[in-house]
């Protein structure tokens, strides 16, 4: 599992905060990957020091959650964005080689 | 245990487990990280319950220490944090090696611990199942019972009256449902064996109050409880696969209870089991309208939900309220009465809340004494190594750094301990729980995840606990060189231990005479009550409840015939001795009294015309064995048609006649005089232990008492009467084909059955009980070789310098028995504060008993003494030239 790609992906459709990164990730792949917070946290420090993030002001609409205390939202930069597309045509790379070779995935 | 309670635990852990982190990385995302997984506990503890959010809490402390890794291995101080993480890894190899060098100590502190720990799991789990664990309704913390109360009386927690129940369901506002339920017994006939079961007869709104709803069929509509509805059963899951095979088509089927034809219409969920295990079948309580208005009988129980938002203490003020409006209307029968309520689940485990948690005390008590030996190994072993801390802190490595990896070794000694502990407390609870009464609803396998939350946590304590005492005491100061000081034994260092050790001593002996004074004392109330004599002779004899439906032994002659021709039938058979009815048989019943009148004497005051009252056929007494003390009992000759008779025990003649010769006295007894003829021993009819109660007895062949007319039969055989049952049952058959015959148990079951909790508690806190002192036999024992260890060098250097053995075995046994002595005196002071609180628990002996304490003080300071010989005779053997070579 590569959490960086998994957060960038999460923050592909706008800002989020870090909570709401967990769950989308929770949410679209089923349940198959689960960022826990230590590491969720640990990976968005390092993708902002790599400038792949940056911290933003919260959206308008508030959705319930932790009472009245301010939340941090998150939103991908051009070079985390750059860096999820290449990321992703790099592993479609990867598929197609191994399927041309006649490895199938079960799934 | 509350969801809050949960979630704090949980919270807790990972709050611990988040300090692992560098302290920047979680100044900078410390807080996000919690707020993150608080709100994550939250929402899996409301999907997935306990057992979801214990998985998630392992999963997030594992990710945590994860992260801490990365963290600490990366980043700008890159170096520094690489030698940080370098340690902790050093540290715990060493942890390993060590745990792996001392193999012998290793082991026996992982089995101490595993041990130890595991029975402290395995009860924490059944106290935790019984005690804590949320009852399994939807809302529980809103269901409550209701009670009458008398305000000016003793009694607390009295029965509903119908009249009563009516009133406070119509006017109360706090509850959003109120059901009243009583206990009865029914005979279930017309398919397979006729079967008496027992049934619970409720309001319909009893299963809405417990928002229970059915896994066939349905549960009772609002209206089934009229008198003119139609009859109704529900089934429990238990009846429906033990009586009808688990048949899917049973709704709709039509049974016989007590001859009268009832339609199944639903079978409850397989866990379902309220109010208690042996429910078997609910049918909707009927009532007429005069039974509905009275207010002089007392039998229902009450549960209710309170309404959403209502608190228990507002509905409390509602009821007492309430309770005095309807005092006022009823004067003549509710004069002095409140209403009572009171949360559901502490009135269903009120009765083992104390045994338990004295039993979780002495758990922990055994495991502290336990933890005091380990904290002792692990000294031991690291005064052998105490050189080679001295050497490495004259090369420079701080403290801290010693106290490190003494500390990862009691870590690693402890995770190994809490996972043998796993597995010892599966064991242990299959054994506590094949020992436990069977109503504590023990039966579901393996261990709660509250019971592995708790070995976690105490596997955290203990490997913090257990290192700390080693790691302080033996990098304690500037630690000295063998080189420069003179190696690891000098007087000086001898006695910068003196203190802890003799803490460990004194605080082992101390904890080992409290726990064995109350084994003891157990011991002795056991013995004390099963040995005492139950007024009658259990060995041969043979019972069974036969209990007679009131539908088709409508007359009392009906009923008579039947009791005669069974007892003609049985006594005629080989190897029958005699055989007798009785209404219920001693310790099967723990109520059943009557008010009565002495003819020629006054009315005596209210709480002295009662006595415990039971109806029997003439041979009776015979079959039982209870001793004729003067006149005669009963006789064929005392029919219907003759003067109405009585017998009277011994308790009742000393306590309402006195001096007066009671055969040809007259009682009257329902309205209608009865002689006595004769006196009985006292026969054990409600308990084992306390006072024997006055009793009076009549025949049933002479009147109908209704609800005390006989139930239960004893026969006496010659030998043994088990193989009698068979053909007693066929003779009982062989007269009502459809009689149900329940409860074949020999006498002697009964009597060891009363005693049954009592064996349990003694048999575990003898367990415990020579387990501590084992263990602290052990103790003291390795305390003692540990100081002589450590003194060699001074014992040789005064051997060396003319002190005799003797003097050397004075000195060391000194040492020794001052603290022991300490820890016995102290032992003393706990065992009189402690044992009080055991006083409801014994019987016929004192909880402060001065030979108890005086047996058990001098059994410790023997062992005592035992232990401190072998180190002490072993100190005389040095020799002076060997020991100061050595440094």
């Amino acid at each position: 599992m590569n959490p960086s790609y998994h957060i960038l992906v999460s923050l592909g459709d706008g800002p989020k905060h870090g909570y709401a990164i967990m769950r989308d990730v929770a949410t679209r792949t089923e349940g198959e990957i689960e960022i826990l917070p230590g590491t969720l946290y640990s990976t968005i420090k390092r993708l902002i020091a790599e400038r792949a993030i940056e911290e933003c002001p919260a959206p308008d609409e508030q959705e319930g959650g932790f009472s009245d205390e301010r939340r941090r939202y998150y939103r991908l930069t051009a070079i985390g964005r750059a860096a999820v597309l290449e990321e992703t045509d790099r592993m479609a790379m990867l598929i197609r080689l191994a399927r041309k070779k006649g490895f199938a995935t079960s799934r | 245990m509350s969801r809050e309670l949960w979630l704090g635990v949980s919270r807790g852990l990972y709050r611990a487990f988040l300090l692992v982190c560098p302290r920047g990385f979680r100044d900078e995302v410390g807080s996000d990280i919690e707020k993150c997984f608080d709100r994550l506990t939250e929402e899996t503890f409301d999907e997935k319950g306990p057992a979801g959010l214990i998985s998630l809490t392992s999963r997030g402390l594992i990710d945590l220490l994860r992260t801490a890794a990365r963290e600490r291995c990366s980043g700008g101080k890159r170096f520094r944090k690489r030698r940080t993480m370098d340690r902790l890894l050093q540290n715990l190899r060493f942890g390993l090696r060590s745990a792996t060098v001392g193999r012998g100590t290793s082991a026996l502190v992982v089995v101490t611990l595993g041990l130890g720990l595991g029975t402290l799991v395995a009860v924490f789990d059944v106290v935790y199942r019984v005690l804590w664990r949320p009852l399994p309704f939807e809302e529980p913390d809103r269901l409550v019972a209701l009670y009458e109360i008398e305000s000016q009386g003793e009694l607390d927690r009295g029965s509903v009256a119908p009249g009563n129940f009516a009133d406070w369901r119509a006017s109360s506002r706090s509850f959003e449902f109120m059901a009243a339920f009583n206990q009865t017994s029914m005979n279930l006939t017309g398919e397979g064996e006729p079967e008496r079961l027992i049934v619970y007869s409720t309001s319909s709104t009893f299963f809405s109050t417990l928002h229970i709803e059915a896994a066939l069929g349905r549960v009772f509509a609002p209206d089934e409880d009229r008198e003119s509805a139609p009859r109704v059963a529900v089934l429990t899951g238990g009846l429906w696969r033990r009586r009808f095979g688990g048949d899917p088509d049973v709704v709709g089927r039509r049974i016989l209870l007590d001859d009268v034809p009832y339609e199944i219409i639903g079978v409850l969920p397989q866990e379902f089991h309220f109010p208690s295990r042996d429910a078997e079948i609910y049918v909707p309580h009927a009532m007429s309208t005069e039974e509905a208005s009275t207010r002089r009988s007392h039998y229902l129980d009450v549960v209710a939900r309170l309404r959403d938002g209502v608190s228990l203490s507002s509905a409390r003020e509602e009821m007492r309220a309430l309770g005095r409006l309807v005092a006022e209307a009823h004067p003549e029968t509710n004069s002095g009465e409140t209403v009572g309520v009171f949360a559901l689940q502490e009135e269903l485990v009120a009765s083992m809340k104390r045994p338990l948690v004295l039993l979780l005390g002495a758990i922990v008590g055994v495991l502290l004494i336990a933890c005091v030996n380990v904290v002792n190994l692990l000294l031991a072993r690291g005064t052998s190594r105490r050189r080679e801390l001295s050497i490495r802190a004259a090369l420079g490595a701080s403290r801290a750094r010693l106290a490190g990896e003494l500390l990862s070794e009691a870590m690693v000694l402890a995770v190994a301990g809490s996972a043998l502990a796993l597995l010892a407390a599966l064991w242990v609870r299959r054994w506590f729980v094949s020992w436990t009464p069977p109503h504590l609803a023990l039966d579901e396998a393996g261990i709660s995840g509250a019971a592995v939350l708790f070995t976690l946590a105490s596997c955290a304590l203990l490997g913090l606990g257990l290192g700390m005492v080693p790691a302080l005491e033996l990098t304690r100061r500037r630690l000295p060189t063998s080189v420069i000081e003179g190696g690891q034994r000098s007087v000086g260092l001898a006695r910068s231990h003196t203190g802890v050790r003799k803490f460990l001593v004194v605080s082992e002996v101390t904890l080992a005479l409290v726990l064995v004074t109350v084994s003891g004392l157990l011991l002795q109330s056991f013995y004390r009550l099963s040995r005492e004599s139950p007024g009658f002779r259990p060995e041969e004899v043979l019972t069974m409840r036969v209990e007679l439906s009131r539908t088709k032994y409508e007359e009392p002659h009906q009923r008579v015939a039947f009791y005669r021709e069974v007892l003609d039938r049985i006594e005629h058979l080989p190897d029958v001795v005699s055989a007798g009815f009785v209404t219920m048989l001693p310790l099967t019943f723990q109520g059943g009294s009557t008010s009565f009148e002495i003819e020629g004497r006054e009315e005596p005051s209210d709480s002295d015309r009662f006595a415990v009252f039971r109806s029997v056929t003439p041979d009776y007494f015979r079959a039982l064995g209870v001793p004729v003390v003067r006149g005669r009992v009963f006789d064929r000759g005392d029919s219907s048609d003759s003067p109405r008779t009585a017998v009277i025990n011994e308790s009742f003649f000393r306590r309402f006649l006195g001096e007066v010769e009671p055969v040809g006295q007259r009682l009257r007894i329902w309205g209608e005089p009865h002689e006595i003829i004769g006196i009985v021993g006292d026969i054990r009819e409600l308990e084992r232990g306390g006072e024997p109660v006055p009793a009076l007895y009549v025949t049933v062949y002479q009147r109908s008492f209704g609800f005390f007319d006989p139930r239960d039969l004893a026969v006496r055989a010659r030998g043994d009467a088990s193989g009698l049952a068979r053909r007693i049952r066929a003779e009982i058959w062989a007269v009502d084909p459809d009689q149900p015959i329940s409860y074949t148990r020999a006498m002697n079951d009964i009597l060891n059955g009363s005693v049954s909790t009592e064996r349990l508690q003694m048999v575990v806190f003898s367990i415990f009980g020579a387990a501590a002192l084992l263990l602290a036999a052990l103790g003291i024992y390795g305390v003692l070789s540990y100081a002589v260890a450590r003194r060699t060098s001074e014992i040789a250097l005064r051997m060396a310098l003319g002190a005799r053995s003797s003097d050397v075995l004075r000195l060391v046994l000194l040492q020794g028995m001052r603290p022991a002595v300490l820890g016995v005196g102290l032992g003393v002071g706990a065992s009189l504060v402690v044992t009080r609180f055991f006083a409801g628990m014994l019987y016929g002996v004192e909880p402060n008993d001065p030979w108890t304490l005086a047996a058990i003080t001098t059994t410790l300071t023997a062992v005592a003494l035992l232990a401190c010989l072998l180190p002490s005779w072993r100190a005389t053997r040095v020799d002076p030239l060997v020991a100061l070579r050595e440094d």
